[in-house]
Order: C-alpha cells, then sequence, then structure tokens
C-alpha cells in the first residue's frame, strides 16, 4: 500500500487547500448555522422608514398619508427637489409617498365618471423588500378609497371613515410550535453548506493535490519504472482519493459537531451520525470527480475552477442557496439527476425524524446507495481516462 | 564478462517517424556504458523500451540475462532509473523523496532507513535531509534526483543527462559518485551530451544518429575511427595567405586555420608535425608565442560522426 500512503501524504500537504475548502467552508457553514439560528419561539415585527409629502391636503390625501405614517417609522422630508433627490440617493426612507396637488378631486373624480385612478408619486428603497411591501399596502389602499368612492355616492370623509374601519380589521399574528425535529436547523443548514468542502473541496484537494504524481509528471515514469504491478499501482492511487474524501468528511463532521455542539445537546446521537452517511456517501462523489480530474491530467485554474463551479452548480440544485421549494419544475427535474438531490433529501428525513427507525435507516441506506452509483459512474470514466493518458 | 543489457533489432516507430531503426546494444556486467547523440537520436527512447516505460514494434531486450517484459518487475526491482528531468515530489522532504522513492523497491522500513542514510551520504544531501527541494539549487536537485534513483541499491542504473544544467562542482560530485556506484558492483548506462564527461568516466561508448548505432568502443577505439590525429595550436601574428598555403603543403597537415590569434593546424592520424610546422613558421620570420599541441577529443569524433550542422 506504499503508493496509497503517498499519494495521500502528498495531497495532505497542501495545507493552503486544506485551510481553504475545509476550515473556511466549514466557519461559512457555522457562520451560515448561526445566523439562521433554532429559536422560534418569538418574533420581532420589522417596520419601515416612511415619508409623506402632502402637496393635496384634502381628506382622501390625509387617510393615505395617516395610513402610511401608522405603518412606519415617520422620518421628516422638506418639500424640495433637492430633498427628495437625496432622500433616495442615500436612502433615508424606505418608502416615500409624495401625493400631487389635486389628487383629492382627481381620485373622486375618475371613480365617479370611471376613469383610471390617479397616479401617485413615490420612492421605493433600493435595499431589502419591505418598500415594496408598503407600496403594495399603499396601493391597495388607495384601490379601497377607490372603489367606495366609485360604489357609492358618499362624501369623502365617510369613504375615509369606512376604509379606516376596513383597515383597522386585521389578522392576528402569532407564533405556533413546529414539530419537534430529530437534529437542529442550524446543524441542518451546516450540513447543507458542508456538501460545498466534500464535493468542490475534495475534488479539489485530489486533482491538485495529487498532481506531482500525475502521468504527464517526470514523478510518474519514476513509478512506472518500479517494481510495482500497474493494477496494484492504480487501483492504490483510487483508493487514495476515496481515502482523501473519507479525510474531508471526517474533518467536516468533527467541526460541524464541535462548533455546533450547543445545539446539538438534546439531539439523538443515532440521527446525527445517520445524518453522516449520505455525506460521506457525497465525499465519495467528490473524490471520483477530483480522480476525473486528475485522470484528465486538469491543472491549477482549471481545477480550481472546475472545482468551485461544480460545487456551486450542486449545492445550488441541493437547495443550499436557494429553498428547492422555490424551484421550477424544470430546475427540479434536473436536481433529481444529480446526486445532491438525494443527499439532501436523505438529510432533510433525518432531520424531520424524531428517532431512528428501520424504515428510516432503510430509506437514508437507499437514497446514500443510489449517491454512490453516481460515484461510481464517474469513477469509472476516470479511471479510463487516467488509463489511457497514461499509455498515449 | 556477461552482457547485462543485450538489446537486438529493435524498432521503435511515432506515427512515420522511425525513433529506433534496428538498434542493437550489448552492456557488461560492472562497466559504464555512455551512449551519446545529437537530441532527437534515440537515446531516451531507448532506454524508456529498456524499462518498458514504451512498447515497441519490433526487436528484443534482455536484461540480466532474462527476457524483458512489461510485468517483470522482478527485473524492474533490480533497475534503478534518474531522469533526464528532475523527477522529486515537491512535497515531501529531501530525506523523505530518498525514502518514498526507496521504497517502491524495499519493503521493509529499517533497512530503508540505511539505505536512505547512505544514499544521502553518497550524494553530500544530509545536511539538507529536511529541506523541501524548492529550497535546493539547481546542483543539489540535481543530487536529490540521482539519490531517489540510487537508493535501493539497483544492480543497472539508467542515468538519463544528469549533469544537465549543473555548477562544475556539483558536476565532479556527481561523476566521481557515478563511479564509486560502479565501483560497488553496479553496471551505469550513461547519457550526455557533455563529451568530456562521457570520456572521463565510460569504458565503452555508443554514437548514435536517427535511432541507429554509428559507432561503438572505447574513447580510443572511437577516436582511431576518424581521420583525425593531434591539433596544433600556435599563438603568432596573423600569417600571410602564402604562409597558411605553405603549412598546408606539409604532408601530415589536413587542415589549418587562422583565427582570434591562433594558427590551428589539424594533423593526420599517428603523425608528429610540431617540428615541420615550427621550421616553416621561422623561415617566414613569424614569432610564435604559446605552442600546444592538442590529441583528438571524442567531441571531435562526435561531431566528425553525426556532422556539423544544426540540428532540431
Amino acid at each position: 500500500m506504499h503508493i496509497f500512503k503517498l499519494a495521500g501524504r502528498v495531497a495532505l500537504r497542501h495545507r493552503g487547500l486544506l485551510a481553504l475548502y475545509v476550515l473556511m467552508m466549514a466557519a461559512f457553514g457555522f457562520l451560515m448555522a448561526s445566523y439562521v439560528g433554532d429559536d422560534t419561539s418569538s418574533y420581532q415585527e420589522t417596520r419601515p422608514t416612511v415619508a409623506v409629502i402632502d402637496r393635496d391636503g384634502s381628506e382622501l390625501s390625509g387617510a393615505l398619508a395617516d395610513f402610511v405614517l401608522g405603518a412606519g417609522t415617520p422620518v421628516e422630508l422638506p418639500d424640495t427637489a433637492y430633498a427628495l433627490q437625496d432622500a433616495a440617493a442615500k436612502d433615508l426612507a424606505t418608502y416615500v409617498l409624495v401625493i400631487p396637488e389635486g389628487y383629492g378631486d382627481a381620485l373622486v373624480r375618475a371613480a365617479r365618471e370611471g376613469d383610471a385612478m390617479p397616479i401617485l408619486e413615490r420612492s421605493v428603497s433600493f435595499q431589502g423588500a419591505q418598500g415594496s411591501l408598503m407600496d403594495e399596502h399603499v396601493r391597495a389602499f388607495a384601490q379601497r378609497l377607490f372603489a367606495l368612492l366609485e360604489c357609492t355616492d358618499a362624501a369623502p370623509s365617510e369613504v375615509v371613515s369606512w376604509a379606516a374601519e376596513a383597515q383597522s380589521a386585521r389578522v392576528e399574528v402569532g407564533v405556533t410550535e413546529s414539530p419537534t425535529t430529530g437534529i437542529p436547523l442550524g446543524y441542518l443548514v451546516f450540513m447543507q453548506f458542508s456538501t460545498y468542502a466534500l464535493f468542490g473541496g475534495t475534488a479539489v484537494l485530489i486533482a491538485c493535490g495529487m498532481r506531482s504524481l500525475a502521468s504527464d509528471q517526470p514523478v510518474h515514469a519514476r513509478l512506472r519504472a518500479a517494481g510495482i504491478p500497474e493494477a496494484s499501482r492504480e487501483a492504490q492511487q483510487a483508493l487514495a482519493c476515496l481515502g482523501i474524501g473519507a479525510a474531508v468528511w471526517a474533518a467536516m463532521g468533527v467541526l460541524g459537531v464541535l462548533w455546533c455542539s450547543g445545539s446539538l445537546g438534546g439531539s439523538d446521537p443515532m440521527l446525527i451520525a445517520l445524518a453522516q452517511v449520505p455525506l460521506l456517501a457525497l465525499a465519495c462523489v467528490g473524490a471520483a470527480y477530483g480522480y476525473l480530474l486528475w485522470g484528465l491530467g486538469a491543472k491549477g485554474d482549471a481545477v480550481h475552477a472546475a472545482g468551485n463551479m461544480g460545487s456551486m452548480v450542486l449545492t445550488f440544485l441541493g437547495g443550499t442557496w436557494v429553498s428547492q421549494a422555490s424551484m421550477g419544475a424544470a430546475v427540479t427535474a434536473v436536481a433529481r439527476l444529480t446526486p445532491i438531490w438525494w443527499v439532501i433529501h436523505a438529510l432533510s428525513e433525518v432531520y424531520a425524524a424524531t428517532e431512528a427507525t428501520g424504515e428510516l435507516v432503510a430509506s437514508v441506506a437507499a437514497q446514500t446507495g443510489l449517491v454512490l452509483l453516481f460515484a461510481a459512474a464517474i469513477a469509472v470514466a476516470g479511471a479510463a481516462i487516467a488509463r489511457a493518458r497514461a499509455r498515449a | 564478462m556477461s552482457d547485462i543489457v543485450n538489446v537486438r533489432g529493435l524498432v521503435k516507430r511515432y506515427g512515420e517517424k522511425l525513433a529506433l531503426d534496428h538498434f542493437d546494444l550489448r552492456i557488461a556486467r560492472g562497466e559504464i556504458f555512455g551512449l551519446l547523440g545529437p537530441n532527437g537520436c534515440g537515446k531516451t527512447t531507448a532506454i524508456n523500451c529498456m524499462l518498458q516505460l514504451l512498447t515497441y514494434d519490433r526487436g528484443d531486450i534482455e536484461l540480466f540475462g532474462e527476457p524483458m517484459m512489461p510485468a517483470r518487475y522482478d527485473l524492474k526491482r533490480r533497475i534503478g532509473v534518474v531522469p533526464q528531468q528532475v523527477a522529486v515530489l515537491d512535497e515531501l522532504t529531501v530525506r523523505e523523496n530518498v525514502d518514498a522513492f526507496c521504497a517502491l523497491y524495499v519493503a521493509d522500513s529499517r533497512e530503508r532507513r540505511r539505505l536512505v542514510d547512505d544514499a544521502l551520504d553518497f550524494v553530500g544531501l544530509a545536511d539538507h535531509a529536511r529541506q523541501r527541494p524548492r529550497r535546493l539549487s539547481g546542483g543539489l536537485l540535481r543530487r536529490l534526483n540521482i539519490a531517489c534513483g540510487i537508493a535501493h541499491k539497483p544492480e543497472l542504473l539508467f542515468l538519463d543527462e544528469p549533469t544537465v544544467a549543473v555548477d562544475p562542482q556539483s558536476r565532479n560530485a556527481i561523476l566521481d559518485g557515478i563511479c564509486r556506484l560502479r565501483d560497488e558492483g553496479a553496471t551505469v548506462v550513461y547519457t550526455s551530451h557533455y563529451m568530456e564527461e562521457v570520456e572521463q568516466i565510460c569504458e565503452r561508448v555508443m554514437i548514435m544518429d536517427a535511432g541507429r548505432s554509428v559507432a561503438e568502443g572505447t574513447p580510443d577505439e572511437l577516436k582511431r575511427l576518424i581521420d583525425l590525429g593531434e591539433r596544433i595550436v600556435v599563438e603568432v601574428d596573423a600569417p600571410g595567405e602564402s604562409l597558411l598555403a605553405r603549412v598546408r603543403d606539409l604532408c601530415c597537415v589536413t587542415r589549418a586555420s587562422y583565427a582570434d590569434g591562433e594558427l590551428r593546424v589539424d594533423c593526420a592520424p599517428a603523425a608528429h608535425a610540431l617540428l615541420d610546422v615550427l621550421a616553416v613558421l621561422e623561415e617566414a620570420g613569424a614569432e610564435p608565442g604559446r605552442v600546444w599541441s592538442e590529441p583528438p577529443t571524442l567531441n571531435d569524433v562526435f561531431l566528425e560522426l553525426c556532422g556539423r550542422e544544426l540540428r532540431d
């Protein structure tokens, strides 16, 4: 097993790659896990900062102004072109409503004569979605005023009071208890982010780390000239790739448990261990991908690009960056054809479970098996390419 | 002495290009054999075929008296290789490198430790054992390259241009080391572009060109193959064309030319024309400065046999 040890030793000497792809990715996962947190017992409503310039002064414009100021935290803005531009440029308010002169009369006239609603001027913050949401609320309130004026002959003051009354009927917001999960949400997030390192990190570590043993390198001639059978040498190199994948997986596992130990306190160790199984299979896929890149003779920037782009695509399809529920049917269909889909699916099952039942273990094992099939297919391609290049 | 290498009718083609053309080679046990030739003449191809790193189209290769095949790992374990390019691992230290390549041949770690120590002492790298290769100078790196190939004490050692880009001190150390390997019982196949090195250490030499042997023998035998004797060099003021013609007319002179303040006179083999040349110069009133005579070198043989034109 000399070649196995040599290849592993040479690859793991690339400490910069280890720090970058294992430690930093683990730290990133930990940060994201901390950001998500596990506390779901309370919530705090956020209020946008708002400003209203009422140039009309009618009852209807006053109602709109009251509505906006009541829904957010008011900010004083003088009614000058400079102040409005400054507010927009410096993002001084999340939402600025400008009610033009004559708006109230125009709204009544349009409703009664069947014309279109007059336009309100507004400025929405470019940061976050709170301004846009506020704008939707204001449009809805103005629409309500318009509809009441259109359907009745009531005076604007009456319409304003009806609208205010309707507005006061609010939906109660509270916190509901989420179902108990086998592992904390934060740890699930950490594991989702660890898939980046398990796939891309492993691949880069193999393709870059074992580069000096590749078939186009001078050392390769020395290895071939030695008295070690070719099949044994190739098998040991492939095994070394698996060993590197396992090392990255073990490092991520240990770091994850250490860093998330606070939230993992009450979790079933069996479930935590079970969650590692599909991740190990994914590390095998990363190892196979790295073996393929190594066999292709990819080097330097090409390896980093291939590793990172592969990881980005896979983690995206796995729902690390955007929830899988938000993806279109076409993206989901593509995701099903990748190993990450089955890994995340298995992790989600472990997350949702309360104990490690036989059924759960069987399901996770089946999905892990599927992931290993991907690894085997890529490894076979890598072995064929490595052999062909070595003999060329 | 029995042959340790016996190659018969070796043919190797790269597509349309004939790299080895019915190449024959016999090397006796315990000798340092020099393989000379211009770039692309087939030296490295021949070595790679003998090591079974390359397939070949035709021919027989016997090493240690037995047919050499790709799966003859028992024979491969008795061979050492020092490739033309430095083939070491930058990730490992000097000592780890030698140990790693020695371990390809020797499994026992205690035995290996002793062999690695010997190899490091042999190439004078014991003081650099804990350094990474990238911290070594070019000469030390070449020595490490050699240590990696010899640590397992091979019976047959292929050295492919081991002194390229090496300073004179390191080169001398390497050449002394190769002679010591021979003294310890190894057979060495040595390729180089440096004729003086080959002349210095090789008992027998083969000159290759276009994939085949054009001459083989001891350095003295090869020198006798060409129509060239000693070269007389005289430091003298520029002689006239008539004086040069009189020197050329001397019966044993094959060529005479003047350049850089030196009159160079090539003589026929076994002829001694020094006194005649000096007499002609004296008659013409020339006043010679330093005068010396150079015997023909392997370089002259090489240029005579392989031509003086530039190669690709």
